[in-house]
């Protein structure tokens, strides 16, 4: 028997004990001691084939190994260290926290749901029932700031070590569950004009997807990341994860890592983690659909040929993928695996060899890199700078990022300026672009009103040297909201200061 | 699990459920929004005491729940 058919009868052998009421401590150690050596990503695709043949095993089944799963990350970390995973401000235990309220919402939902639904016509306290349902399908739509982190701070780090297909695959599929989510919301605030019924089937079709993807993540996505993380990554994920907000619950505390395992490696990083970077049965999973979707091939591929051309931030290794090697002895197997260093990604920024205060000539004057620093920073715009070769590489500080109108942290620096997009928007941006790479137009400008009163006005210039070479893209953002509606046509006074004021 | 027992004290009610916080402070509850006040107030006061006081009928605090999807348990 080949021992990958040895592997899955093992799982399943284990997925059966939990489904008949095996505690998950019952299990551990035989997981452990089977699995340790697999990755998550293998997991997860064995896993995906136990649910989809007959028998008992169901997506619950699973979930309970998760737990187990998680768990056997614990058992490798070092005396002392405790379980970091579970301090209530490490950003896993916030993700799974929101899930379990975004779990509890939808079946507060469900119950109103059904109240409505058992409802004779004309009774005098349905306008209240409404409102209750309204309430809470509309503190559900908090789980925008959870798919939100999940997309700019947890996806980067993903595609920064070569897993660039489940991020991809996985955003499409959150902007549909976005899409489905409005659609409901539309549809309730029309109540009682719109029969129940319709409502119940929107939200159904909309409830299915949100619930398989609280599932993925928690199935998937999370050991992906426990195994391809380290400590420090998690950090600075924490640090940043306020900007985007969280889904009704918040972090409790904040949480620190310890010095040793802030140096320390992913929690399980000797394993073969080859990157994923094709759109195979396992990103399928991600998303539990069986054909392959043509548009995210076309990206996967174009993303891949970019990744290997294009030399940015790496020395001469074209390629930004961690390099691993299996090699077969009559036991088992060693794996070898190479990854460039951490800081091998960027030129150090050392700061005593560039003066900060040194003039330089722009041409129309001569300015300190700290005086050009103040001038991109009060500047009434949002900047960001994506270079030729189509990375992010800037954005300037002009506020907290709680605040910004499209916020930007330091976790998508370094980029592919495709990644930063919802895979739905991509092909107009791409076409964009491509536009002013090729000189086709020099600027653009885009506008909308959001639903938070901010009127945004959107600048996307093409950067072109003194040959008409193309340079890269400068984005500028602003609030137009307070230009349409000034308070006076004209103003040439200055405001009074605070002191000023009269009693 | 979305069960309100309305005799526990406010601030363990809105540990397990903190969106219920807008929904309190929406029916009467203004000093809970003040989190000192929720730590020492709102530990001792149940929710159904904490309505009396503040002149909510115990029937709309309780369709208010219910229409938001919560079980409520009134006895004690």
């Amino acid at each position: 028997m080949s021992i990958q058919q040895e592997r899955i009868d093992r799982l399943e052998n284990i997925l059966t004990r939990l489904h008949h009421g095996a505690t998950p401590d019952s299990v551990q150690e035989e997981f452990n001691e089977h699995f340790s050596s697999v990755s998550a990503i293998e997991i997860a695709a064995m896993e995906q084939q136990i649910i989809n043949s007959p028998g008992p095993i169901t997506f619950e089944d699973v979930l309970k190994l998760c737990n187990v799963h998680a768990q056997m990350f614990q058992g490798s970390v070092e005396e002392g260290e405790g379980s970091d995973i579970d301090h209530p401000g490490h950003p896993v235990r916030v993700f799974k926290d929101e899930n379990l309220a975004l779990r509890s919402a939808l079946m507060r939902i469900e119950n109103v749901l059904k109240a409505l639904e058992d409802l004779a016509a004309g009774e005098e306290e349905t306008d209240e029932i409404y409102k209750g349902l309204l309430n809470q399908f509309k503190l559900l739509g908090q789980f925008f700031n959870h798919y939100e982190r999940k997309e700019k701070l947890f996806f980067p780090k993903l595609e920064a070590t070569g897993h660039t297909a489940p991020p991809k695959v996985m955003w499409a599929k959150d902007d549909e569950i976005r899409d489905m989510y409005k659609n409901t919301l539309v549809l309730i605030e029309q109540l009682p004009d719109v029969p129940i019924a319709q409502v119940r089937k929107s939200y159904e079709a909309f409830e299915y997807e949100f619930s398989e993807m609280i599932f993925k993540e928690e199935a998937i996505l999370l050991n992906i990341l426990l195994e391809v993380l380290t400590p420090a990554d998690w950090h600075q994920i924490a640090q940043e994860s306020d900007a985007y907000g969280y889904s009704i619950v918040q972090p409790a505390e904040e949480w620190q890592p310890s010095q040793e395992s802030l140096a320390g490696k992913a929690e399980n990083k000797k394993r073969n983690t080859s990157p994923i970077t094709s759109f195979d049965e396992v990103t399928a999973s991600m998303v539990g659909e069986e054909k392959r979707d043509p548009e995210v091939e076309f990206h996967q591929e174009k993303q891949t040929q970019k990744e290997k051309t294009s030399p940015s931030a790496h020395d001469d290794s074209s390629i930004q993928n961690i390099e691993t090697k299996k090699i077969e002895t009559a036991d088992g197997y060693i794996t070898v695996s190479w990854e460039p260093k951490a800081d091998a990604d960027l030129p150090r920024q050392e700061s005593d060899s560039i003066d900060f205060d040194q003039k330089i000539d722009f041409g129309n004057g001569l300015l300190s890199l700290n005086q050009v620093k103040h001038v991109l920073n009060n500047l009434p715009l949002e900047v960001t700078f994506v270079d030729d070769e189509d990375i992010f590489q800037y954005f300037n500080d002009v506020s907290d990022p709680k605040n910004m109108i499209f916020k930007r942290t330091k976790a998508q620096l370094g980029r592919n300026i495709e990644l930063c997009h919802p895979p739905k928007s991509w092909p107009k941006i791409s076409r964009l672009i491509d536009d002013l790479r090729h000189g086709r137009r020099d600027k653009e400008s885009m506008w909308f009103e959001r639903s938070d009163g901010i009127y945004v006005y959107v600048t996307y210039a093409g950067a072109y040297d003194k040959q008409g070479q193309f340079k890269g893209i400068v984005e500028s953002v602003q609030n137009i909201e307070p230009f349409l509606n000034l308070e006076t046509p004209v103003k040439s006074e200055l405001s009074p200061l605070k002191d000023e004021y009269e009693e | 699990m979305n069960t309100i027992d309305i005799n526990q004290p406010i601030a363990e009610i809105i540990n397990q459920h903190p969106e219920l916080l807008d929904t309190f402070i929406n029916l009467g509850f203004r000093p809970i929004a003040n989190k000192a006040m929720r730590e020492s107030v709102g530990r001792i006061i149940s929710l159904k005491n904490g309505a009396s006081m503040i002149g909510l009928p115990l029937d709309k605090l309780i369709q208010t729940l219910k229409w938001n999807g919560y079980k409520v348990i009134e006895e004690e």
